[in-house]
């Protein structure tokens, strides 16, 4: 009941925030976007100067009552550098790469800043409050802040919240923003994972063992350290006046068949992660594979673009 | 079990967190008994040396022992913690104990706020010009200890190439200069209280030096070397002659041998007050603080303060004790005849002595009224007596035994005002003639310039009032006929012994010009009260302002300036030219811009030169030519500042 409640008020809340002006990126704070109440510290300086008043007022005291209002002033003056800390600051984009459930997201956030100061002090935190990470004064910086991710599939944030308790710490000045995209979890690898399924895809083409470094000529590429030297190409090199090493590329012609519901396992999710470990074994070997998820089929192909298509369409699985 | 080591703040936060306790504590460690200063003082490097050598904390019970122990050690010192000194003790006492576990950022940020608060304290005890730059010093140190605290809060990376004056000392001093105007605008703004809240404590405290409330023989020269201001008068229209400046203070009537001291009589209201005669003297007391209750009026106060009382003894008195500066109008008639008619009581009452004392000035009294019967020649003739005889007025005086005055009259004469006051005084109470002495002071420096009297300290006098059928109490002073300088010109002119070892005149002088800045100082900042506040508010036109319309004032002001100081902090501060180049660029660009060729902050130079040369054909090459000498100097390598000249006079000469 109570739960339904602050979820509710939760929602309240977030309208409206919405309904003050743009939250997601790129935007720019503006009055609208800027909350500001002291932090505990703040309430407590006000404790200690009310007490510093009445005793002033009381015995007459004209120097205490100065002091009393210099902190007063000081205290005025915080609320409103902390409010300019964050005025006319840009959050540019959010963006982050896959990861897989159970990894940190590490979402990257770039902000830039459009008039000019230097704006010590500001804390990002991350929807569920508990991970912070502060970036210096930057004229044009970007923030990491790392997420746990949970289950796979399309990722939506909560609100991050920037917040900075510049410059003495008595105000805290806050915003909230969303990020403008949902961002991708890939299903988890088992692990260990059930051998692949060579023997149960179709098989065409003939049989060959795979060999290290294969037998095909495939391109020219820059030499790296630790490339063997039978495998510099001399005359090439002489022409481009730098060290270029043959890339052989062995032939393949195995292709594996990965299908969603052939793999082993009790329920969906179980053979998700089994048929995520066998893409990234499959990759990992320099396979072709094809992909079968039931509703889609991807494949036959190999490399980093087919990898990204299927663990992209394991993730999103069932989620439409 | 193994604790976790606490990760401790780093020592810079720590050492300037426990500088401001300190600076905000100076005055009141000074005022402390030594060994609590002692305690206090170990405490505080103890922190420091632990930031330093990353020491823990000291386990709870010890704290806690430690902290119970320096509880006792205040009690002890002060007896008991009633009392300002003893509270203020105190409140250092645990800032000092809160030192041992002074080991998380938020214990950081509550000692460097308590600063401010031990700050406010002090002017409990003194409000005096000096003290500005005590708060001045001490609110610096304790806001950058704060700016530190956050730093290391939100983690700030220090800045390496900064120097200490821009990562410290500029933001702290901006941060202070930026909160006076408010805090103005409130000081004058804000209502004050006419009455206070809850009563003050009277105590005495400090060993302050002033009059007390009982005189005994070199109670009042004590004060001779006292140069601190007693109080300040402004008069309005005529002033007294310096040989009426009798600025009445305390009146005693019992004598016990040794000591005058107030008899009950002094605390009963007048029952005739006196009234408005044809000569009268106008004048603005401004008092520092004493701790007594009594104020000092010139004979005899017909318009007095609200909250004062005038006793039977014509002596005001305050409600309440003076502890901050007080001022205070009075309108005194000299010509009043104090008690006409002496009741028997009061007769007896002042001419009571103690029959086995001063036995030989009884005897010279007794024989002195057989020759002159009149109480007028009788006082003359005493009076002469201290005059022709060799009697010295001096501060050099011995200690006095049991009969005070015979020594004094008949083995030394030599003494301070209040042993000729002393001596007349029982010399005419043996001869039958009611006598009774007062205390206060005698005259005053008169500042030309600023059209004040200063009262200091070492004014303070004593002097003896008789009765006299028909006239009535009459001020009679013995120390006028001994030393009649001490009258016009001052006890510093009266004695030639040096008050101090730096008792020259140029010294005085300077003593003097201070005080005159003091001066002011107390008229605009400590006496602004709750009547100032409305004579100042309603001299802006605000009529006679009442609580609600001080209030809206202050609301207005507060605003105003808030508004005022965040205009100035969020303006967008403009990116300025770095170089003499792009300063003439700019100015150029201006040019172009009245002429309605604006260079969009996208365009290059070079891109920007190609549309000045389609609009202003016969201005192409000239205009080319500085683009380039431009890019030249703005973008090259710093090779090309022999261009400079060139560019300037280009500039100058070109007209879009």
């Amino acid at each position: 009941m109570s739960i339904s409640a602050t979820g509710r008020l939760r929602g309240l809340l977030d309208d409206w925030i919405r309904r003050r002006g743009p939250v997601t990126p790129p935007l720019t704070l503006r009055y609208r976007q800027i909350y500001i109440l002291p932090t505990g510290f703040g309430w407590l300086l006000g404790l200690l100067m009310s007490a510093m008043l009445i005793g002033s007022l009381n015995f007459n005291n004209n120097m205490g009552l100065l002091t009393t209002f210099l902190v007063a002033g000081l205290a005025v003056n915080s609320m409103l550098l902390a409010y300019r800390n964050l005025e006319g600051l840009a959050i540019r984009h959010c963006a982050a790469r896959p990861v897989f459930a159970g990894q940190q997201l590490a979402l990257r956030i770039d902000i830039s800043d459009t008039s000019n100061r230097s704006r010590p002090g500001l804390k990002f935190i991350r929807p569920e409050g508990t991970g912070e990470t502060a970036t210096a004064a930057a004229h044009q910086a970007s923030v990491r802040l790392t997420l746990p991710t949970a289950r796979r599939g399309w990722m939506k944030l909560g609100r991050i919240r920037l917040e900075t308790t510049h410059p003495l710490g008595l105000f805290r000045a806050w915003s909230w923003f969303w990020p403008e995209r949902r961002f991708l979890v890939w299903p988890t690898p088992t692990s260990p994972a059930p051998p692949l399924p060579r023997d149960g895809g179709r098989q065409t083409g003939r049989l060959s063992k795979p060999r290290p470094d294969g037998e095909e000529f495939h391109s020219l590429r820059p030499w790296r350290v630790g490339d063997p030297l039978h495998r510099i190409a001399w005359k090439s090199s002489q022409r481009h006046q730098t060290l270029l090493s043959r890339e052989f590329q062995q032939e393949q012609a195995e292709v594996i068949h990965l299908e969603l519901a052939r793999a082993p396992g009790a329920d969906l999710e179980r053979r998700i992660s089994i048929v995520t470990a066998w893409v990234l074994q499959a990759d990992a070997e320099g396979l072709k594979w094809v992909l079968d998820t039931g509703a889609e089929r991807f494949g036959p192909e190999r490399g980093q673009d087919h990898l990204h298509r299927c663990l992209r369409a394991l993730a999103g699985f069932g989620q439409g | 079990m193994v604790k976790p080591v606490q990760a401790h703040p780093p020592a810079e936060a720590v050492a300037w967190t426990v500088l401001a306790f300190l600076a905000a504590a100076l005055p009141h460690l000074l005022a402390m008994p030594g060994w609590l200063m002692l305690v206090i003082l170990v405490l505080a490097i103890w922190r420091v040396g632990a930031a330093w050598q990353n020491w823990q904390p000291p386990p709870a019970w010890l704290r806690l022992g430690i902290t119970l122990a320096l509880l006792g050690l205040v009690v002890i010192f002060y007896g008991g913690l009633w009392g300002r000194r003893a509270a203020t003790g105190l409140l250092c006492m645990m800032l000092a104990a809160k030192m041992m576990e002074m080991f998380r950022l938020r214990d950081l940020r509550l000692v460097a706020s308590m600063c401010f608060f031990l700050i406010a304290t002090q002017f409990l005890f003194s409000e005096r010009l000096v003290y500005l730059a005590y708060l001045a010093g001490a609110f610096w140190v304790a806001t950058a200890a704060l700016l530190l605290i956050q730093r290391v809060d939100s983690a700030q990376p220090k800045p390496a190439s900064a120097s200490w004056t821009r990562s410290t000392l500029r933001p702290v001093t901006l941060l202070i200069v930026a909160a006076v105007p408010l805090a103005l605008a409130l000081f004058v703004t804000f209502p004050r209280l006419a009455q206070p809240l809850w009563g003050l404590p009277d105590e005495v405290m400090d060993g302050r030096t002033g009059l007390s409330d009982s005189m005994s023989p070199g109670s009042i020269a004590n004060l001779y070397a006292d140069e601190s201001a007693a109080f300040r008068v402004e008069f309005d229209g005529p002033m007294p002659p310096p040989a009426e400046r009798y600025w009445r203070g305390p009146v005693f009537w019992n004598f016990d041998g040794h000591t005058w001291s107030r008899s009950f009589f002094s605390t009963s209201p007048a029952t005739v007050m006196p009234e408005a005669g044809t000569r009268s003297w106008d004048y603005r007391v401004q008092l520092e603080p004493h701790e007594q209750r009594w104020l000092f009026s010139l004979d005899y106060p017909v318009e007095y303060p609200r909250g004062a009382r005038v006793t039977a003894d014509y002596q005001m008195i305050s409600r309440r004790a003076i502890t901050t500066l007080t001022q205070y109008e009075v309108s005194s008639n000299p010509d009043f005849i104090d008690t006409p008619d002496l009741p028997q009581t009061l007769h007896n009452l002042a001419t009571r002595l103690p029959d086995d004392r001063n036995p030989r000035t009884l005897a010279l009294a007794a024989e002195w009224r057989e020759r002159y019967p009149d109480d007028q020649q009788l006082i003359d003739a005493i009076l002469r007596w201290f005059n022709e005889e060799a009697f010295f007025y001096s501060l050099e005086t011995s200690p006095m035994g049991r009969n005070s005055v015979d020594e004094f009259l008949f083995d030394l004469r030599t003494g301070y005002c209040e042993h000729y006051a002393s001596a007349f005084a029982v010399m005419m109470r043996a001869a039958g003639v009611p006598a009774r002495i007062v205390t206060g002071y005698q005259g005053g420096w008169w500042s030309t310039t600023a059209r004040y009297l200063l009262v200091r300290q070492s004014d303070a006098h004593a002097w003896v009032e008789v009765w006299l059928p028909e006239q009535g109490w009459t001020r009679v002073d013995p120390t006028a006929a001994v030393s009649p300088s001490r009258i016009r010109e001052g006890s510093r002119v009266a004695i030639d012994q040096p008050r101090h070892l730096l008792d020259w005149d140029w010294v005085q002088d300077l003593r003097n010009r201070y005080d005159r800045v003091q001066h002011l100082w107390n008229n605009w900042v400590l006496g602004f009260d709750a009547s100032r506040q409305r004579q100042f508010l309603g001299g802006l036109g605000l009529g006679e302002p009442g609580l609600m319309m001080i209030g809206l004032t202050m609301v207005l002001s507060a605003m105003l300036v808030v508004g005022l100081v965040a205009l100035l902090l969020l303006r967008r501060p403009r990116a300025r030219p770095r170089s003499q180049a792009e300063r003439l660029w700019q100015q150029l660009l201006a040019r172009l811009r009245r002429r309605g060729l604006a260079c969009s902050p996208t365009e290059t130079p070079l891109e920007f030169s190609q549309r000045v040369s389609h609009a202003l054909p016969n201005q192409s090459g000239e205009f080319d030519r500085l683009t380039w000498l431009y890019c030249r100097l703005h973008y090259g390598t710093g090779q090309h500042q022999d261009l400079l000249p060139e560019f300037t006079r280009r500039v100058e000469a070109f007209k879009p």
